[in-house]
């Protein structure tokens, strides 16, 4: 798949077109915040993905887009205007509205049908500035866009793990909150006797009514604001007119007018002054009542100190009807529960699913390339599943995430046969050399050579390289 | 506890004098124009049209049905006070007690419940025992001027206290107009507080004015306006109409009390009425919806592009519905105070 040009419009006939070679395109500028990572964001805007504009541009739902594809030889147009969504092939077109129809639509686009792949896909094949170089295998890559590496598997083998991650995620939320439980039963084992009788609810109800007050004070202050505003602007105007000297003539004489003789400025003008004096009227029994329910409040909370809030507390823990041993067999039996599952998921995945062993290889093998082959040692298969990021440098991650999505691209052509194209956001981040830029930039040369890609930089010496070039200054809309 | 007694009665006595002045002001309305609480020499002072003067002395005991022989002497001491009063421009002399069946301790038979009676309609025995109060007090008054007013005002529960005044208010804007009736009870609650702070400022220049009463009444009768109405009679989608108070209510609100746009709207409804003079309002605005609209955001193309156009041509009713709504209560209500009492 191949993005040939996009056009995005501002209006009907005023728009900005970028065209992009079938191989290697550099999105550059001098310096940073010129337009390099909007155009990013228009691109995947115009494939129906929905991302955070960028500064400066606001809201992409006021432009419209057109963007040209081929796919298997064959010529599409895709056309997005906020919900909307277009493709059209030769005759055909079909209508989409977004983001419901995002999967239909995109099902069509890219040629997949597994809904897990196309939750999952924007991470194949695009790298944000920022989350795209620390992120392995499970987070967000963009706006509400996220990744997860077990439905990632899930989707390319075919089999459904989802009830399985649901059922541990469930067995999680359980122990802990039996974890809770059990430290109120240790506590309730542990305080005495002491009757405490003295209830918090008055203090509570005189607290709500207070916020119910606070609530429309607030409310009614608003409208006189604004009414008082109202008043002076209108009173600025007629000013401004008696200052203008202005007659009338009227039967042969001239006539000054003046404020008191405008017709209907007085109705007006009485009609908000009164409405302002019943606002301040409401307004001031209002506070009277806040002011009482403070009064109350303070006398009543020094009768009631925080200690026999405590007790209070204790005397509705008493009435707690557990036995530590119960929820003591329950949490255990529920931890259990939870090993047993991760094992069955761990087994499953690494055992029988070669496409973990398909993304290790691949991993393995780009970063003895990289030089970073030390950090993935120990954990054999596993590592792909990893959770820990920490004590990663910032370089070793960003090259690490490279070979992550390496490893996804290639599963992805394997199975589908489809080169997507590659979308790279500032690839020297993080403290990576351009020595060690170039080198990711040779494996995308050598071992993806029929693919798109198109990367955006401040830096253009990426390597022995043929690019289409797009500068950009001044911003992406000329 | 004498003392509280004393203070209980010193705070009744002073929410009798309020109530008993919006009576007065009810009671003189047709030819009201200012009032004073705690006035310079009387309790209540009221002014009319002609600048003629109305002296009121408010009296009061917390258990009027007590016999005592505290009602003599409060007359006493109301009988004194109008002997200082200016003599020009004078109407009346009114004394406004709670004491309902035996106001001045004459033993007679005219008073009961609600009363307003000039001296010489009082009985000959009243009449003399006034006659000679006032010569026993030296008061320099003509009882020719005089009116005795009784207005129960008792009892713990605010409701039974207020019976009467509450159905005066009731009767005064069944009067001007009528589907202002529900509002009595807040409308005698309002001029309660505005009384009661008119008492408390000692300057006799700043007094309740006609004006002040008449704008009041306005704003409830604006408060009636029902613009849900628009949905079924405009047919507009009530989706759409909830969409457009909730989303742009700020710009509502901006538009209907903006003078500019007040005017205008009221410019072009009333050359529709020259035209029409049976014209309803709902009919006006669907038969102008396009000018309305551009009338009220002819900057449409620059300042409001982003907004939805539709929910502002349902913004647009909603202005015109509420500036005229009000043009046409203010009217109503003027009509009505106007017509009051004659």
């Amino acid at each position: 798949m191949e993005i040939k040009y996009i056009k995005i419009y501002e209006t009907a006939d005023k728009y900005t077109e970028y065209n992009f070679a079938s191989k290697f395109n550099l999105i550059y500028s001098k310096k940073n915040s010129q337009g390099k990572t909007t155009l990013l964001r228009f691109i995947l805007f115009a494939l129906g993905y929905n991302v955070p504009a960028t500064e400066g541009i606001g809201n992409f739902d006021k432009y419209s887009f057109e963007m040209g594809i081929t796919k298997n030889s064959k010529d599409l147009k895709l056309y997005r205007k906020a919900a909307k969504f277009i493709i059209e092939e030769g005759k055909n077109t079909t209508e989409f509205t977004l983001p419901e129809q995002q999967f239909d639509m995109q099902g069509i686009l890219f040629d997949v049908e597994d809904f897990l792949i196309l939750e999952n896909l924007l991470a194949i094949f695009y790298i944000d500035q920022e989350k795209g170089w620390t992120m392995l295998n499970r987070g967000k890559i963009i706006g509400n866009n996220r990744f997860n590496i077990e439905d990632y598997i899930s989707g390319l083998s075919g089999k459904d793990l989802s009830e399985l991650h649901l059922k541990i995620e469930k067995v999680k939320e359980e122990i802990k909150k039996y974890n809770y439980l059990l430290k109120i039963v240790e506590f309730k084992d542990e305080i005495t006797e002491n009757p405490v009788n003295i209830s918090t609810q008055e203090i509570s109800k005189l607290i709500k009514e207070k916020n119910k007050l606070h609530f429309l004070l607030a409310d009614k202050e608003k409208v006189l604001k604004s009414i008082n505003a109202t008043i002076k602007s209108n009173h600025t105007f007629l000013d401004y007119i008696e200052k203008m000297d202005l007659y009338l003539l009227v039967d042969g004489k001239s006539e000054k007018i003046t404020k008191d003789r405008i017709e209907n400025f007085s109705d007006n003008d009485n009609y908000l002054k009164c409405l302002k004096n019943q606002l301040n009227f409401e307004i001031s029994n209002i506070k009277s009542k806040l002011k009482k329910i403070e009064e109350e409040l303070q006398e009543r909370n020094q009768l009631f100190d925080m200690n026999t809030i405590l007790q209070d507390m204790e005397q509705s823990i008493k009435t707690i009807n557990l036995d530590k041993n119960v929820v003591e067999n329950t949490l255990n039996r529920l931890k259990n529960q939870r090993t047993k599952l991760n094992k069955q998921l761990k087994e499953y995945l690494a055992n029988n699913n070669r496409y973990l062993s398909e993304f290790y290889d691949a991993i393995e093998k780009y970063s003895i390339e990289l030089g970073i082959k030390q950090y993935i040692k120990n954990d054999g298969y596993n590592f792909v599943l990893t959770r820990k990021l920490k004590g990663f440098s910032g370089k070793v991650l960003a090259q690490l995430a490279f070979t992550f999505k390496l490893a996804y691209l290639k599963a992805f052509y394997k199975k589908y046969k489809i080169s997507l194209p590659i979308i790279i956001d500032s690839p020297r981040t993080s403290e990576m050399t351009e020595e060690a830029t170039i080198e990711m930039m040779n494996i995308l040369k050598r071992d993806f050579k029929d693919y798109q890609i198109i990367i955006a930089s401040v830096y253009d010496n990426l390597g022995d390289f043929m690019f289409n070039k797009i500068i950009i200054e001044n911003g992406v809309l000329k | 506890m004498e003392n509280k007694r004393q203070a209980d009665a010193t705070i009744f006595g002073f929410q009798f004098q309020i109530n008993a002045g919006i009576y007065l002001m009810l009671k003189y309305f047709a030819s009201f124009s200012r009032l004073k609480i705690e006035g310079k020499d009387e309790d209540i002072e009221i002014e009319l049209f002609d600048s003629k003067k109305v002296y009121a002395q408010a009296k009061s005991k917390v258990q009027p049905y007590e016999k005592t022989n505290v009602s003599s002497t409060k007359f006493d001491e109301a009988l004194k006070s109008f002997s200082d009063v200016p003599k020009e421009k004078l109407l009346n002399y009114v004394y406004i007690t709670n004491i309902d069946t035996n106001p001045i301790n004459a033993n007679s038979n005219e008073f009961n419940g609600e009363s307003f009676i000039y001296y010489d309609e009082l009985t000959e025995k009243t009449r003399k025992l006034i006659d000679s109060r006032i010569q026993k007090t030296k008061s320099n008054i003509d009882a020719n001027n005089l009116v005795i007013v009784t207005l129960p005002f008792f009892g713990k529960d605010n409701d039974q206290k207020k019976k009467v005044i509450k159905g005066k208010v009731d009767e005064f804007l069944s009067y001007i107009a009528p589907e202002l009736k529900c509002y009595a009870k807040q409308m005698l609650d309002n001029w309660e507080t505005e009384f009661l702070n008119n008492g408390s400022v000692k300057d006799p220049n700043i007094t309740i004015d006609r004006k002040n009463i008449i704008w009041n009444l306005i704003v409830f009768k604006i408060k009636e306006d029902d613009t849900e109405r628009l949905i079924d009679t405009l047919k507009i989608d009530e989706t759409d109409f909830v969409e457009a108070i909730e989303k742009y209510e700020e710009i509502i609100n901006l538009k209907q009390g903006n003078f500019i746009d007040y005017n205008k709207i009221i410019k072009i409804y009333q050359s529709e009425c020259i035209k029409n003079p049976n014209i309803r309002i709902t009919e006006f605005l669907q038969r102008n919806e396009q000018l309305l609209f551009e009338t009220i955001f002819p900057d449409f193309d620059i300042n409001y592009s982003n907004f939805d156009k539709n929910l502002l041509h349902i913004c647009s009713q909603i202005i015109s519905y509420k500036i005229i709504f009000r043009k046409n209560s203010i009217e109503k209500i003027q009509k009505g105070v106007n017509n009051y009492g004659n």
